[in-house]
């Protein structure tokens, strides 16, 4: 007979006692367990997350003061290179944000959607008096907003992550569409009657809820009379 | 015609096997089907049974009794699976395997989880626990369990029992009225449910630690408490009901009007429907009766508390007043518009009815599951057996008890930081002239 000193069961002949894993007879070995380091994933550090803020943004200002300079040098003013400037701002803003933004996904999404609309709202203003940015470009950017916003939501409440959240996404981009074709036939002055997005809609949501229904409800031993018994 | 009519529905109902391609799998009986909805971590709707022996468990002897236990109860080796309606048990692969009892008892188990069972054992030193999840059984399923395994352990120990009465033992046939759903086979069509009840008032204090379970043991003697309760006309629970409520009394005195949730006692008195009807279910088959007192009405003393309990208990522990609840459960769970109503949707009303409908007007609950007998081979080598309450958030502190041989087991479980209701209940016990031993094992995992 031997009795393990943490538990205090009888463990017979065992050298380890099957309950704790302790050897019986080291009483030090049950205050003190050796714990192999686990490796893991080293995250981004705040110094090397600016060291790539830091490239990045220098990048985009070389980028941004070529084409200035050669816009000036030709035409002796800022004209056309308005166009790659807003281009490059909207390419610095949407490639540093989840840079400097690592852990908050809501934010860098809504900065990231701030900025694509100031893009366009900008292109909106050169090219002429504003005309389409609030009756085109800002629905399809809500249209937008909503279904990143759903994407996130679900990918945030969801406590298994498959293929749910592929379904997840095909529900956003049917959103997406309609948004897209509803802006569009605002925009147009058309009669309010969607054609290709319900097109779409009607072949991704299918979908979308068959991998719902995978994912949830399908596993091996799984009958339809288990799962829909009443 | 009618009756006939109802008794082959009542019998359909009962029925918890059903046997496919894959074999048997189980539905849900009618109590617990509400169970896995309200599960989580603090309200793990575990209970727990312990029997101390007297010597360490051997655990090689613990682990070949288990393995044999649990073929004569197929029924609980089973997992929790999701369909699309309801839930339902998928038999397991699993065999269950001896866990070390550490930590707070009937805390940190999650029936949701894939390959656990609803069940777990755990042993330490002298003593062997069962803890099972209400959507597996009631205290009549647990305890029946254990006294299979602690006789197959004694076996294995060498010690043969010649007499084994009610013992479930492998080898015997195992009756399909084991786990029947009782609620439905007994159901009553065209009574009306229980009346309505006033919003309870709940303890006030802080809650613990979201994973910490505070039980305190206690045992007192039996026969001076059964010479109280035959003086005062009274049963044992009763006596205890009493000290509950007065307990709660004293605290909802103490808590300032505004701070008060509600201003009903009331006390929750599990019944063993068993008494009632004809059933050999192992599945879940107890309700309860409500004891209910308003403080506002007046000062009463332990004598009149005492007085009051007896005469509710008297009229309320009838099988034609708890047969109300049976049509209230067991008719909500047959209407097709509730059948149909997908899971994830019954999920949400399930908590909330829960919350607003259950747990709000009761204020506590006491479970007595009565007096535990064992062959007398393997009696001479159990010191004890404790009974604890599953946790609950809302109710914070209750109690179970039973007792074994010629003394009473009581248990408090609480998760909050206050033993104000331990304290006043077990002095109250102790000014009756009863001695009052308050084990030394009290944990707070």
């Amino acid at each position: 007979m031997a009795l393990c000193k943490t538990c205090g069961v009888d463990i017979g002949d065992a050298a380890i006692c099957p309950l704790c894993h302790k050897p019986v007879n080291s009483s030090e070995a049950s205050e003190h367990h050796e714990v192999e380091p686990k490796q893991k994933q080293v995250p981004l550090s705040n110094e090397r997350r600016l060291q790539i803020f830091e490239v990045i943004s220098v990048s985009i200002l070389i980028a941004a003061a070529a084409v200035s300079i050669v816009n000036v040098v030709i035409e002796g003013k800022l004209s056309w290179a308005w166009y790659p400037l807003f281009s490059l701002i909207l390419i610095w803003t949407l490639s540093t944000t989840s840079v400097i933004l690592p852990k908050k996904p809501w934010l860098v999404a809504l900065i990231d959607i701030i900025g694509l609309s100031g893009f366009l709202y900008a292109l909106d203003v050169l090219t002429g008096p504003v005309v389409w940015f609030f009756r085109l470009a800002l629905p399809m950017m809500i249209g937008l907003l909503v279904a990143i916003a759903v994407v996130l939501l679900a990918y945030t409440l969801a406590k298994r992550k498959g293929l749910n959240i592929i379904g997840w996404i095909l529900l956003a981009i049917a959103e997406f569409c309609i948004a897209i074709e509803a802006s569009i036939l605002m925009y147009t002055n058309s009669p309010f009657k969607l054609f290709w997005s319900s097109i779409v809609a009607s072949s991704l949501i299918p979908v979308a809820l068959f991998l719902f229904y995978i994912h949830y409800r399908i596993a091996k031993s799984v009958t339809l009379r288990k799962l829909f018994h009443l | 015609m009618k009756l006939k009519d109802v008794s082959f529905r009542n019998r359909k109902h009962a029925k918890t096997q059903v046997i496919d391609e894959t074999g048997a799998w189980y539905t849900l009986d009618n109590a617990a089907i509400i169970m896995p909805a309200i599960n989580n971590d603090v309200e793990t709707g575990i209970f727990r049974m312990s029997a101390t022996l007297d010597h360490p468990i051997r655990y090689d002897a613990m682990q070949k009794a288990l393995a044999k236990a649990i073929e004569r109860y197929p029924y609980y080796r089973v997992e929790l699976r999701r369909g699309f309606f309801w839930y339902y048990f998928e038999p397991s692969k699993t065999l269950p395997v001896l866990e070390a009892d550490e930590g707070s008892p009937s805390m940190g188990y999650s029936i949701h989880r894939r390959g656990n069972l609803l069940f777990r054992v755990r042993i330490k030193a002298h003593r062997v626990a069962v803890e099972f999840n209400h959507t597996l059984t009631d205290g009549t399923g647990a305890i029946n369990f254990l006294k299979t395994l602690l006789v197959l352990y004694f076996k294995e120990c060498g010690i043969e029992v010649q007499n084994t009465g009610d013992v479930l033992l492998p080898g015997q046939p195992i009756s399909e009225e084991e786990f029947e759903d009782a609620y439905h086979k007994h159901y009553k069509a065209d009574i009306p449910g229980p009346l309505p009840l006033p919003k309870a008032y709940h303890l006030n204090s802080k809650l613990l630690d979201k994973h910490t379970y505070r039980v305190t043991y206690a045992h007192i003697p039996l026969q001076p408490l059964l010479d109280y309760a035959r003086q005062h006309k009274a049963s044992v629970t009763e006596v205890l009901v009493a000290a509950l409520m007065e307990a709660y009394i004293e605290a909802w005195k103490r808590t300032p009007p505004k701070k008060r949730d509600g201003n009903n006692i009331a006390v929750e008195v599990p019944v063993n429907m068993r008494k009632f009807y004809p059933t050999k279910t192992l599945k879940n088959f107890s309700l309860y009766v409500m004891v209910c007192l308003d403080p506002r009405l007046g000062n009463w003393t332990f004598e009149e508390l005492v007085e009051y309990v007896h005469n509710v208990m008297r009229i309320e522990n009838d099988e034609r007043m708890i047969a109300r609840q049976i049509a209230r459960n067991a008719g909500g769970g047959r209407n097709i518009i509730v059948r149909l109503v997908p899971l994830i949707i019954k999920d949400f009303f399930a908590r909330l009815f829960f919350s607003t409908l259950g747990q709000s007007l009761i204020t506590t609950f006491i479970s007595n599951l009565g007096a535990v007998t064992l062959p007398e081979e393997i009696a001479k080598h159990v010191g004890r057996f404790d009974f604890i309450p599953a946790p609950s958030a809302d109710t914070k502190t209750n109690a179970s008890c039973l007792s074994w041989q010629d003394t009473f087991y009581i248990s408090f479980g609480s998760r909050v930081e206050s033993t104000e209701i331990e304290q006043h209940f077990f002095s109250r016990i102790a000014s009756l002239n009863i001695p009052v031993y308050i084990d030394l094992h009290t944990e707070v995992g």
